[in-house]
């Protein structure tokens, strides 16, 4: 912790006295409601989509909006996935196992207060080792080289592509995909153009903002088309009230299971690449295999939705720690989160906490409260946010569609920026169509750069020598970790609901 | 013919082409002037020949096991929204953007199935004045107007 400063406070406090800054994560908290608890929308694409509006904001308000959209976004999919069983995001897939069977059994209103209090317990939980693991895993990373830095890079890769839908090949092939684009500008190194063909627009590399919301919000939209809404489907009403003590009271009676569902959320999440999906199916797994007599996993039984609400918002502080201590992104959103920072200046990575000591202790901050204002959000609407569920399409994809229009052309007022999100979500739509993931392309992007420049980096720092990246130890415990997991994901089998698509 | 219609085998034979394609591609890039460490396509290259041992590997795989036959990419619907959003990106600067999102917006609804009248006057108008209204007179951001 000595990266840290009492001077930091400071800055917390100063940031605290702002009241936008409540406003902007209550707005944040609601907008990942509505774009977790409505099929189609996830909160990728909800922090995708706000991306463009925190250009007019101080990067107080704007890490309020988006990190309040990412705490309630990993919660809301639970509600959708409850309701109609149909998950309204990947992370929340396995609390479908026993949220529905609750919902439809009479207790669709304890089933969604418990995936509220569930998930702050997660996202508590991994403040806390955010809070403890960050400085000390950035002290550390202050010492790592290039020949490192590449493997844990290659590692988040190998992570988001292994855990994917489908097959491992396509998880790989859409990280390639991701990388190869990525390429694309000048090259740092030389000043030579990469594929920009006489494009000026592309000679600072591809944007990455239009790409972002192309990729996860425009192909989404397309996809919802096929169905044509949700009119048809059986929604349980969420009718007989619940109090709120009685599901805390199963939360104290279950703590430690609370507790270790939240602690494999962190550590899954702490792992680059990974996301809530896995950390769930795993929490799941393992309140299954330590089930009592009695307990009724897959018919309705509260642990399971404990157990997966813990996990999969406990990933949003877990993988905020690889993000601002070596500045590789440990989920989707945080690869959009790195999107956010820079757009202010802001570079995560081993230098960020020591740099940045009350930006680090801010942020902490802002996510312990953006969990609060979503249990109060959550809490207080469950009723309303189940009504989301029967908006129209009609009504949902126009206004995305424009939403997502208006945004990127006010990047720049550039038709080009909208002709590239266009290009990049029928990217994404033919991607999701035959079955290769997203988030693998949206990390090879992000993570292209630091791949590429540590590779190249560590090759010349080392005259060509391909093996310093097995004979320095760090580097060959990496990569052997990334091998054991990779083997790993290829033997386990996936239920077709873990499927991380987008 | 038939063998194509194979999902795996189909993703495999794009994946090739494009990795190709990228590899040629980055064979052209020049090395630029006095050129001392790794030229610039070499990361580019590497990347295309990792997906081209991807796509063989997807090639052989759907050879050796049978997976499900290629799907149509899109219906009608998803063809039509697909149309009007490259139209509506196309005119987006040239058309005041209250007019080019009310028709867009309508088409779009249409198009989804929606046929009440009610619906169908206030919805187009109430998205695309509450998007306006966010916009302009919260964000401060200008979009193309004619008035």
């Amino acid at each position: 912790m000595d990266l840290i400063t009492s001077g930091n406070l400071n800055f917390v406090f100063g940031m605290l006295s702002d009241p936008y800054i409540f406003l902007f994560l209550i707005v944040g908290a609601a907008i990942g409601l509505l774009f977790g608890a409505t099929p189609g929308l996830t909160a990728p694409a909800g922090v995708a989509l706000m991306l463009p509006f925190t250009y007019g904001l101080n990067l107080n308000a704007s890490l309020a909006l988006l990190l309040g959209i990412y705490c309630s976004g990993y919660f809301a999919g639970s509600i959708p996935g409850i309701l109609i069983n149909t998950p309204g995001t990947p992370g929340n897939a396995a609390t479908s196992m026993d949220g529905y069977p609750m919902a439809k059994n009479g207790e669709a209103n304890r089933a969604i207060t418990t995936a509220i209090i569930s998930s702050a317990i997660g996202g508590f939980v991994a403040l806390l080792l955010l809070l403890t693991l960050a400085p000390v895993l950035a002290s550390f990373a202050l010492n790592i080289t290039s020949v490192e830095y590449f493997s844990l890079a290659l590692l988040g890769i190998a992570c988001v592509a292994g855990i994917s839908a489908g097959s491992m090949l396509k998880g790989f092939a859409a990280a390639i995909i991701g990388l190869f684009v990525a390429t694309i500008g000048i090259d740092p190194v030389s000043g030579v153009t990469r594929f920009v063909y006489g494009v000026p627009h592309l000679l600072g590399g591809i944007p990455i903002i239009p790409v972002l919301i192309g990729l996860f919000a425009l192909s989404a939209m397309l996809v919802q088309a096929e169905k044509r809404g949700l009119d048809s489907q059986e929604l349980i009403p969420v009718s007989n009230s619940v109090s709120i003590l009685s599901v805390i009271q199963d939360h104290i009676k279950n703590k430690w299971l609370a507790l270790r569902s939240a602690l494999v959320g962190s550590f899954i999440g702490l792992l680059p690449g990974t996301g809530p999906a896995i950390a769930s199916w795993i929490a799941y797994g393992d309140a299954v295999r330590s089930q009592k007599p009695g307990d009724k996993f897959g018919k309705g039984e509260v642990k399971g939705v404990i157990a997966c609400e813990s996990s999969n918002n406990a990933v949003t502080g877990g993988a905020m720690i690889p993000l601002l201590t070596l500045g590789i992104p440990g989920d989707p959103v945080t690869a959009i989160l790195i999107g956010a920072l820079m757009i202010h200046g802001i570079e995560p990575g081993p230098f960020f906490i020591r740099d940045q000591g009350g930006l680090f202790i801010a942020i902490v901050m802002l996510l312990f409260l953006a969990n609060i204002a979503m249990v109060l959000m959550a809490l207080s609407s469950r009723r309303i946010i189940a009504n989301l569920l029967t908006i129209p399409a009609y009504i949902i994809i126009p206004t995305i569609i424009l939403v997502a229009a208006s945004g990127v052309y006010a990047l720049h007022h550039s038709a080009f920026d909208l002709k590239l999100m266009a290009i990049f979500g029928a990217i994404g739509f033919i991607m999701v169509r035959y079955k290769f993931p997203v988030a693998p392309a949206v990390l090879g992007l992000v993570l292209g750069p630091i791949l590429e420049s540590n590779l190249r980096n560590a090759l010349v720092a080392n005259d060509m020598n391909v093996f310093i990246f097995f004979t320095r130890p760090i580097s060959a415990i990496v990569l052997v970790a990334m091998v054991a997991l990779l083997w790993i994901f290829a033997r386990k089998t996936k239920s077709p609901d873990a499927d991380q698509v987008l | 013919m038939s063998f194509f219609r194979n999902q795996e085998i189909a993703n495999g034979v794009v994946l090739l082409i494009l990795s190709s394609t990228a590899g040629y591609l980055a064979f052209q890039i020049s090395s630029g002037p006095g050129q001392t460490t790794l030229p610039p396509n070499f990361f580019p290259m590497l990347l295309a020949i990792a997906m081209f041992v991807i796509g063989i590997l997807m090639v052989i795989k759907g050879v050796k096991e049978s997976s499900a036959p290629l799907e149509k990419l899109m219906n009608r619907t998803q063809a039509l929204i697909a149309i009007l959003v490259v139209l509506f990106f196309l005119g987006f600067e040239y058309v005041d953007f209250r007019l080019a999102g009310w028709i867009f917006v309508i088409l779009t609804m249409l198009v989804l199935g929606c046929r009440k009248p009610r619906d169908l006057t206030l919805i187009p108008i109430g998205i695309v004045a509450g998007i306006y209204v966010m916009f302009h007179y919260v964000l401060g951001v200008e979009l193309p107007t004619w008035i």
